[in-house]
């Protein structure tokens, strides 16, 4: 699966670039802001994104989710200041809470792989992922 | 009756109370702010330090070093799970609910890739508030001892099991960690053997005042974790 990084701090994205490429994903970018994310976005067109709330230059992840959702990307948010539902907007497909480990991650880009594909998910939702 | 200059002293009164009151107020709501921005940041850089271990993990040759920060960022996720509990939503500030905690630390000690990952069964049938001190050791405790095994237990893709159970008796928590693998080597289950990793879990266990038995079974090796806990009330955030 192609993924997207959307996290302006570089060692928290390094490590879950690693974490993901180790797991046979495809890491299409990291983003640290909204247009670096639409940008890449547009170029690489990932299947999925890992969307931080708090971001660079003053972005925010919701309105990043909601741009890559009008581009048909899946987001999952990868956080430590969760949203609600409501906040949420409908936006995300759900959250992993700060801080993760690489398990929760690998689990939830599998979950989302399987929601993905036409035959719909293979396993419930992976423990730590809340959905939205 | 009263007089006039009652009357206008009373409501000076009630509007100074008022005021008070009201920068009572503001002064709380800057300090939910400070705390909510200070466990953000707690939560972030606990996740920033598991990350730059699993990274230079992942960049190191030597396999034996690889392993080792490995292990230590695993060390620093099991501390960041009590720590998410003390200051996420609904939490309270000085005590973890510690069935929740080791279901997290179970799940998360459960290796991320691999063909043949062992099957775990968790029971934890008993709610349990631990303090904050009792928390962290038993978590890193509790990793330690499923890293243990998920490492060592099943070489070669061998198949197995590994279980969790914790209850509680009188004052006494009982943690039992067992696996179906290949067995800890005499010395090993010795009371001074093993790595670094047993011998932190045979320490933090002195420190919470418990003890940590081994036995060999066949197959297989269980970690029997005792210690005493008074049930303690929650303070709520």
């Amino acid at each position: 699966m192609k993924i997207l990084i959307i996290e302006d701090e570089f060692l928290i994205a390094e490590g879950v670039s690693l974490t993901l490429q180790s797991a046979g994903h495809a890491v299409t970018g990291i983003a640290e802001d909204l247009p670096t994310a639409l940008a890449l976005a547009g170029q690489e067109k990932p299947d999925m994104a890992f969307v931080d709330i708090k971001l660079a230059n003053g972005s925010n992840g919701l309105d990043v989710a909601r741009a890559l959702k009008a581009m048909g990307i899946a987001c999952v948010f990868a956080t430590g200041n969760p949203p609600n539902r409501a906040q949420a907007g409908g936006v995300g497909l759900g959250y992993i809470a700060k801080p993760f480990s690489p398990r929760v991650l690998v689990q939830t880009a599998a979950f989302v792989a399987g929601t993905l594909s036409p035959c719909g998910p293979a396993s419930v939702a992976p423990h730590g992922f809340v959905t939205l | 009756m009263l007089c006039f200059s009652t009357v206008r002293r009373l409501e000076r009164d009630y509007l100074a109370e008022r005021a008070e009151g009201e920068a009572l107020a503001a002064t709380l709501q800057e300090n939910r702010i400070l705390l909510d921005e200070v466990n953000h940041r707690v939560k972030n850089s606990l996740q920033i330090v598991a990350n730059l271990l699993r990274t230079q993990a992942m960049r190191h040759r030597s396999a034996e070093v690889r392993q080792e920060l490995l292990d230590s960022s695993s060390r620093v996720l099991a501390i960041a799970e009590v720590h998410r509990r003390l200051y996420g939503e609904g939490a309270v500030y000085d005590t973890v609910e510690l069935t929740d905690l080791i279901r997290s630390i179970a799940e998360n000690a459960v290796p991320p890739t691999g063909g043949a990952e062992p099957a775990m069964t968790l029971a934890t049938g008993t709610l349990l508030s631990a303090p904050v001190d009792t928390a962290v050791p038993v978590a890193l405790i509790v990793n330690e001892l499923l890293t243990n095994s998920y490492k060592h237990a099943f070489p070669d893709g061998r198949r197995g099991r590994v279980t969790v159970d914790m209850a509680v008796a009188g004052n006494e928590v009982r943690i039992d960690v067992a696996d179906d693998g290949i067995g800890l080597p005499e010395e090993v289950a010795g009371s001074s053997g093993g790595g670094f990793g047993l011998n932190t879990a045979r320490n933090l266990t002195r420190q919470l005042r418990g003890r940590l038995e081994i036995e060999r079974l066949t197959p297989g090796t269980r970690f029997l974790l005792t210690f005493p806990m008074k049930p303690s009330a929650p303070t709520q955030a």
